[in-house]
């Protein structure tokens, strides 16, 4: 007998054995609250996968249409003091640069607010999320979707969620603060975090997209010796944080103060 | 019909797609449970795909390949959470070993040590062989679900296949392993 269609076999027939026939009920149910709740990418211009009925002449004026249209929009945004994605470099409540895009429609959606009196600050979120304040104090390490040392902001379970925390600084400058959290093992990156300055209700902080980019970000910032840590797990987009960001109100005094940073 | 529902699904139709996910559910939580072997992970893999469908589905350029592009989905949604929650999470649940009433003793010795070989195998080794042997995909459809080319497709079936073997030996060779699990007859 043939050893290795007889192994084929043993595993097509293993595989049939073991799969659930059917998934938990509230997987399905679950899925379909949190997408209640998500917006759907927009798809500006939908280029067909290839171009069978064109020729070659057809095809050239497309892609010199697309090269010419890239540029004029890459030119728009690129040149110096032209076009909206020019803030002034003052410290303002207006987002970070790269905030510049905050679409008003996704801001109207987060109509809820919670306001944690334990990590000091405020923020707005979805209809239809829950918040999960946190129960004990934020030392050390990144606070994950089950953590009890953030407040969890998420749509009823944790495939998606927004969680903050926040510590003293001590003795630590908030660069070498924000660089030891960013790069954090907890984070399981394969590869540096892409940073970029952010904006945190006036103040300039930093935000993290973790590598690889499969969704999960985070950002961080000081006031008064007080580090906050946001993190995003899996929301919608990145525009989805920097807007949630964008809600945030930070009250270091009403925080209730913990131990220092712990190195991580 | 079902491309009518696709295609309303994709102009933001919810009710549209809650039809859809009711009947892809039950295949991609199969899928991510054989890949991931840990229920709890794999419920929220499928969960995961179901919600980068809905929000992704805009972008599905060709409607006649959408099972493909959900298998695409949850098959990243498993690299993503299998990575991401083992670190996150304190422990991981071991897929629990369901009673099963079998004539033979051997079958469920049989059983075991496959299932051990499996467990021995990369998540990568353990997705081309659920695509291949669990969905029945051909070396193209599995190389379209995983986005790679259907060359690296063939050979990467071809040497999952092959550290299945030593790790069957290495099973077959003593069973302390079973015992460690906790899984004997």
């Amino acid at each position: 007998m043939n050893a290795k269609p007889n192994l084929t076999r043993r595993i097509a027939d293993h595989y049939q054995t073991e799969a659930p026939p059917r998934a938990p009920d509230w997987v399905l149910a679950r899925a379909l609250e949190s997408i209640e709740t998500t917006p759907q990418r927009r798809v500006l211009l939908r280029v067909p996968w290839r171009f069978p009925t064109m020729n070659g002449f057809a095809r050239l004026a497309v892609a010199a249409v697309a090269a010419i249209a890239i540029g004029a929009v890459g030119l728009a945004v690129l040149r110096p003091g032209v076009g909206p994605a020019s803030p002034g470099p003052t410290p303002s409540a207006t987002p970070s640069p790269t905030m510049t895009a905050q679409p008003s429609d996704l801001l109207s959606r987060f109509t809820e607010s919670h306001t944690s009196t334990t990590e000091g600050f405020s923020i707005s979120y979805p209809k239809g999320w829950i918040v999960r304040p946190a129960s004990e104090p934020w030392t050390a390490g990144i606070p994950r979707g089950d953590s009890t040392t953030a407040d969890n902001l998420n749509p009823g379970n944790n495939n998606l969620f927004l969680a903050v925390a926040s510590q003293p600084l001590g003795d630590k400058t908030f660069d070498q603060w924000a660089a030891e959290l960013s790069t954090h093992t907890d984070w399981g990156d394969t590869c540096p975090p892409t940073i970029e300055p952010v904006t945190i209700d006036g103040t300039v902080g930093l935000l993290a997209i973790h590598c690889p980019d499969d969704g999960v970000q985070s950002a961080f910032v000081a006031v008064e010796n007080r580090g906050y840590m946001f993190v995003a797990y899996r929301l919608p987009d990145l525009t989805y944080f920097k807007t949630i960001l964008g809600t945030v109100q930070l009250h270091p005094e009403d925080a209730v103060t913990a131990s220092p940073a712990v190195s991580p | 019909m079902r491309t009518e529902l696709i295609e309303r699904a994709r102009r933001g139709d919810r009710e549209a797609f809650g039809v859809l996910a009711g009947g892809a559910v039950d295949r991609l939580y199969a899928i991510a449970r054989l890949i991931l072997r840990d229920a709890e992970l794999a419920e929220d893999a499928t969960q995961d795909a179901l919600i980068r469908a809905w929000r992704d589905l805009p972008t599905l350029r060709e409607v006649e390949r959408f099972d493909a592009w959900l298998y695409r989905l949850v098959v990243r949604s498993c690299a993503d959470i299998g990575r991401h929650r083992r670190r996150w999470r304190a422990e991981i649940t071991v897929l629990p070993v369901e009673p099963v009433e079998l004539d033979r003793a051997s079958e469920l010795a049989d059983r075991d040590q496959l299932e051990r070989g499996l467990r021995r195998l990369t998540e990568a080794q353990r997705t081309i062989l659920v695509l291949h042997f669990y969905l029945d995909l051909s070396p193209v459809e599995t190389a379209g679900a995983l986005d790679i080319p259907v060359g690296t497709a063939k050979s990467r079936l071809h040497y999952a296949i092959e550290a299945l073997r030593p790790a069957l030996a290495a099973d077959a060779r003593g069973p302390v392993g079973a015992r460690q699990e906790g899984r004997t007859a």
